[in-house]
């Protein structure tokens, strides 16, 4: 039996004549299930696995990955508690520990593979897989840099060509009511759009308490992530990209320029705050002269909390749920729209380049906020900015660079 | 007695002796005032900083029949200076000869502001540092003197509601308050509000307001002979309780325009906003150096406003977006194809006084936009959402309880939000 694999192989040669394929042609079709692998074993990757065989009974995961081995082994025995441990097969021999652990997982015999390490790591990752040839799963935010953003869209360019799926953690995009919604504000019902705005306000992510004196500095900021630029984005990056990408979405667009600024008005300058803001304010300009406010934070408990969107438009305004109907749980049914559309059941589905444009308007709103500057689509498009480690050692030095101060912080 | 000699001063003193009722008060003639015949109306300021002396220089170059004859100052090295420019520079030639303060009539200290306001004179200019704003209106006031006022016109909830009692008093007696928020005085804002009511742009549907601008440091180092006082007055920009921050301070300007456009003050606000670049230091003081907002306005209508000052280098972006359905303004205060707005509001004030010109009182108005720059900080500050009615309720006062040069007072941390109490 040809498997959707290795029928890409042999297909690959002519990539732009590739048109969906037809289920027989696909495992999971018949009786043979789909089999998945999971790098990054957190509690969003967790979570994806979850929902990914809640969704799909034809669906198994047979590897996974993670830098830390008490991470996979915890998460694991987790899943093998659910309804679905029996499609949890993920033998001693499948299970890969270390910063090649992804190579591994990625040469195993499987056909999607599922991206939730902090985000930092996607675009190496990303690229991995299409290189292989995988469908991806791939959690928001999809880099953290310019550089790594525009490396991920380069593989997403290459994943559209190759037909592969793409589905992204932009759960949003698969929700019910935010899709009708969507199209009834694209249809007219509120008229033009004339002001847009979104909220994330929330509380802090802190992954440890305190730093172990026996971890290094890169266990030490893979174990925090969140605090730490390199690896988390910032907030307005990895957290307040689903708004972000809700309201590129809404307009079929990115905004142009962006002047924002934030800091950090509480957090304290330590160790175990590294170097991000706990609030950042921006003014988005789209092409067409629209302006989208936007702010996200983590502020402490006590403190105002929402989160949400506004679309204002001519003649009405919108939510961004409220023209819909409620479905399934979004991030079900992504999943379930993810194997359709590998399946050739549904439509096929590549949200690479989207939501790699949405983590880009998100990256720039950032660095206009560190540097105080205002930061153009073109700039942000061209910005040398590379935050990731030259070389990957538990043993490594690494010293976080201070906190950004505007006036002081150089774009590049 | 005959009307000319009359003065608008003595006219209010009478009127107010025969127990005229208030509400029956009606626009003074000009016959019957100080200004319209030979005589000329009488100004002192208080308040001889840079603003204070610039708007001596407005006034008297809006209106030939109007001269200075009072100053007052916390620092005599202040008023002696501002005297000087006023007499002796070039610019302040054409009407050195209306400077008339005698050296009776140079009052300095903390009461210099009652001493001027004993004077003979019709209008007091109020140009101190905006905490003393409130104390200093109410006495205008209460002895009937016509006001500028510069903005904004308290530093907090308990000195803005005191402001705003004695506006209602100042319409009571239909003296004329003009503010410093001088937008109201341009002509690009009053033909945008007239096109606006006119409907060109149909409803309003969004607003922004911006000041992002660069750091105000009066001082780049503390003298050491200056004792606490004298150090946040001479570096008022950096010190809460006598600035107010910058959001009320300098974007009232931008918060002032579109409340004025939406005929009302936002309801309710969530801001956040910290210290990005101000180095924790004492002449840095305890405000900080942005500040984003999200007001609500009762028709849902929001003003996203962000205001910064922030180092060289950094973007620059000083206006209003007013958004409607059909179309928009983008409204800059810099240039203005009209007379020099700063010159203009001293004309208004002017003919409202002497009664050739609408009655003007802008007093509730810029009051309210101070308030809901205040409700924007204590957001910030606080990281709570705040409604009109908790700020209108709020009890914080954060004027000292006594002025004295030798009063120790340390200035209270930078606000954390999560730790800072909104009260």
């Amino acid at each position: 039996m040809q498997t959707r694999r290795s029928f890409l192989k042999s297909a690959g040669a002519g990539a732009s004549a590739f048109t969906i394929i037809k289920p027989e042609l696909v495992r999971g079709a018949a009786g043979e299930k789909l089999k998945a692998g999971l790098i990054g074993v957190g509690g969003r990757g967790t979570g994806a696995v979850d929902n990914l065989l809640t969704g799909n009974e034809n669906v198994e995961v047979v590897a996974m990955a993670d830098l830390f081995e008490d991470h996979l082994e915890k998460n694991l025995a987790r899943l093998k508690t659910r309804a679905f441990a029996d499609r949890v097969k993920v033998g001693p021999e499948q299970r890969f520990v270390g910063f090649d652990a992804y190579k591994k997982l990625i040469a195993s015999d499987l056909d999607i593979v599922m991206l939730c390490t902090p985000p930092g790591w996607r675009p190496i990752h990303f690229e991995a897989a299409i290189e292989a040839k995988k469908h991806v799963f791939t959690e928001k935010p999809v880099a953290t840099d310019p550089v790594g953003c525009r490396r991920f869209m380069e593989a997403a360019r290459k994943a559209e060509e190759l037909k592969l799926t793409v589905m992204s953690g932009a759960q949003r995009r698969s929700s019910r009511e935010c899709v009708e919604t969507v199209r009834k504000i694209q249809d007219g019902a509120i008229g033009e759009v004339v002001a847009l705005y979104s909220n994330y306000l929330s509380g802090p992510v802190m992954h440890a308490k305190a730093r172990d004196p026996k971890w290094g500095d890169m266990e030490w900021e893979h174990r925090n992530w969140y605090s730490f630029l390199w690896l988390c984005g910032d907030q307005i990056v990895e957290q307040h990209f689903h708004n972000i990408d809700f309201i590129c979405w809404v307009m079929g667009a990115h905004p142009v320029r962006v002047v924002a600024s934030g800091g950090a008005a509480w957090r304290p300058r330590e160790e175990l705050y590294g170097n991000i803001y706990d609030h950042l304010s921006s003014d988005f300009v789209f092409p067409n002269g629209v302006h989208y406010s936007s702010t996200c934070r983590q502020y402490p408990q006590g403190c105002y909390r929402k989160v949400e969107d506004l679309i204002v438009g001519a003649k009405g305004r919108s939510t961004g749920t409220d023209l819909g109907t409620k479905g399934i749980n979004g991030q079900v049914q992504e999943h379930i729209d993810m194997v359709k559309s590998i399946l050739g059941e549904g439509p096929y589905i590549n949200h690479g380049m989207a939501v790699a444009e949405s983590t880009m308007v998100a990256i720039m709103g950032r660095e206009s906020a560190y540097s105080g500057q205002e930061i153009t689509w073109e700039m942000i498009m061209n910005s040398q900015q590379d935050l990731m480690p030259k070389a990957f050692d538990y043993n490594e030095k690494m010293e976080a660079p201070p906190l950004p101060a505007p006036g002081q912080y150089k774009f590049i | 007695m005959k009307t000319e000699t009359l003065s608008r001063r003595s006219f209010l003193k009478s009127s107010s002796a025969a127990g005229v009722g208030t509400s029956a008060f009606m626009i003074v003639r000009p016959e019957l005032v100080r200004g319209a015949g030979q005589e000329k109306l009488k100004a002192g300021v208080v308040g001889c900083g840079g603003r204070g002396t610039q708007a001596v220089e407005n006034l008297l170059t809006a209106n030939e029949n109007a001269e200075l004859v009072a100053m007052g100052d916390v620092f005599e090295d202040r008023l002696e200076r501002s005297i000087r420019r006023l007499k002796e520079s070039k610019e302040t030639a054409p009407f050195a000869n209306r400077i008339k303060v005698d050296p009776d009539h140079r009052f300095i200290g903390f009461d210099a502001f009652k001493k001027v306001l004993a004077s003979d004179i019709d209008i007091v200019m109020l140009c101190t540092p905006p905490g003393y704003r409130p104390e200093h209106f109410e006495a205008a006031i209460e002895a009937k003197k016509h006001v500028f006022c510069e903005k904004p016109f308290a530093t907090d909830p308990v000195g803005c509601r005191r402001f705003m009692a004695a506006a209602k008093k100042s319409e009571e007696l239909k003296l004329t308050v003009k503010s410093g928020a001088q937008r109201r005085s341009q002509k690009e804002y009053l033909d945008a509000l007239q096109q606006l009511r006119d409907g060109k742009i149909g409803e309003i549907v969004a607003t922004c307001a911006y000041w992002l601008g660069g750091p105000v440091l009066q001082q780049k180092a503390r003298d050491p002979k200056w004792g606490d006082m004298e150090w946040q007055h001479r570096a008022w920009y950096s010190f809460v309780w006598i600035c107010g921050d910058q959001m009320v301070e300098q974007h009232l300007h931008n918060i002032d325009v579109c409340n004025w456009f939406m005929g009302t003050h936002p309801v309710r606000v969530v801001a956040s906003g910290g210290a990005a670049w101000r180095p924790r230091e004492e002449i840095y003081g305890n405000i900080y150096d942005h500040i984003s907002a999200d007001f609500v306005y009762p028709n849902g209508v929001h003003m996203s406003s962000h205001c910064r000052q922030y180092p060289k280098g950094s973007a620059q972006n000083i206006s209003e977006l007013i958004v409607g359905a059909r179309g928009s303004f983008h409204l800059r205060g810099g240039k203005t194809a009209g007379t020099n707005p700063y010159v203009q509001e001293h004309i208004d004030m002017v003919s409202s006084i002497l009664g050739n010109g609408p009655y003007v009182n802008e007093a509730m108005a810029v009051a309210e936009s101070t308030m809901t720059c205040i409700m924007g900080r204590e957001s910030a500050y606080s990281g709570q959402e705040i409604t009109w009615e908790q700020i209108m309720n709020s009890k914080l006062d954060l004027q000292p309880k006594a002025f004295d040069y030798k009063l120790e007072m340390g200035a209270p941390p930078l606000p954390v939000p999560g730790v800072y109490k909104f009260s």
